[in-house]
């Protein structure tokens, strides 16, 4: 028999060749010592790995992983909905931004005279009263930081 | 009918949640654990945590087409493997010289063992995660299953994603480059 192929040398050491197979191999160990060698060293190997401890968990530390896990799984519930709160707080103001910009720009456009700070607020105003029958809060909360700017 | 699954926080779902998250901690707990301490050392703990998080949050969605080890295993190889990839990559975040050495401690305290078997064996317990930690980490990761954590090559491959045939060449690469390493505590 030809000698087999080293990962069937490794197959035999871990238990998974079929019994046909591993008894054809084991015998050409008996009649082959570069192989019977080869088959030892892998043994040692696997023995020198497996004799490593390592520290175990015991009844506090497990109750300790379970309460901390689930102590984070609650905080990034948390997390992710207060990031869902800034975006909404966010587009509504670019949303708020945006219609005042619009209003300035049809009040001052070319031809027309300047309007006075409160004009401007009042048409603002106007035009918030359309977008907050459809935006509602959104809307409310744009108009409250315009106001804020325009106070100063 | 068609089952309907209601997910209410507090309610009967989440609490059966809990009851199966806490099962499951302290049936694996100490594998998982073990698992992953293997993998990166004194670094397992804040990953092990992170790892039994996304089993924690995965749960309602495992529906038992794997067995629950493997399913466990493939979550913690993955972010093991993450892990290490990304310290390989980043550089920023190598084991300190103290806590290799205690590492190397914790892993040789062997009960009963006299002062002197105790410095042997830290010398090759240290020997041994030197070598281990210089294998690329699909290298260590088979290594680690196979010969420390006692997996099946059909097992790995299911939880690696690997097909049999490449278990097998990369264990037998991980082995050979281990063997050359560890020749002088080898017979020959
Ligand atoms: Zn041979």
């Amino acid at each position: 028999m030809r000698c087999p192929d080293p990962v069937q040398l490794e197959a035999l050491v871990d238990g998974e060749l079929p019994a046909d197979r591993a008894a054809g191999v084991t015998r050409h160990l008996e009649e082959c010592p570069a192989c019977a060698t080869q088959v030892r060293r892998i043994r040692q190997l696997v023995a020198l790995l497996r004799q490593r401890s390592v520290p175990v968990l015991d009844e506090l530390e497990v109750a300790q992983l379970v309460e901390s896990v689930r102590r984070k799984a609650e905080v990034k519930r948390r997390l992710t909905f207060a990031a869902w709160r800034r975006s909404l707080v966010a587009a509504s103001l670019v949303l708020a931004l945006g219609t005042g910009a619009l209003t300035w720009y049809r009040l001052n456009s070319p031809g027309r005279r300047p309007v006075a700070p409160d004009a401007f607020a009042l048409a603002l105003l106007h035009e918030h009263r359309r977008y907050e029958v459809a935006l509602g809060a959104a809307a409310d909360l744009g108009f409250n930081v315009q106001v804020a700017v325009l106070g100063q | 009918m068609a089952a309907v699954e209601v997910t209410w926080p507090g309610g009967a779902a989440a609490q059966d949640r809990n009851a199966r998250f806490e099962e499951i901690v302290r049936t694996y707990g100490t594998r998982v654990h073990t698992l992953v301490y293997r993998m990166v050392g004194s670094e397992a703990d804040d990953l092990v945590q992170e790892v039994f998080l996304q089993v924690y949050r995965s749960l309602p969605r495992f529906r038992g087409e794997a067995k629950l080890t493997t399913w466990l295993y493939r979550i913690a190889t993955n972010r093991c493997l993450d892990h290490l990839r990304r310290r390989r990559r980043t550089q920023t975040r190598f084991l300190s010289l103290d806590e290799y050495a205690q590492d190397c401690v914790l892993e040789a305290a062997q009960p009963g063992a006299s002062p002197e078997a105790g410095t042997e064996a830290l010398d090759l317990t240290r020997e041994i995660r030197r070598c281990l930690t210089t294998l690329p980490v699909e290298l260590r990761t088979v290594v680690v299953l196979r010969d420390l954590e006692g997996l099946e090559y059909r097992q790995i491959a299911a939880v690696l994603g690997w097909p049999l045939g490449t278990v097998q060449s990369r264990l037998h690469r991980a082995r050979t480059l281990l063997k050359q390493q560890l020749s002088p505590y080898l017979e020959g």
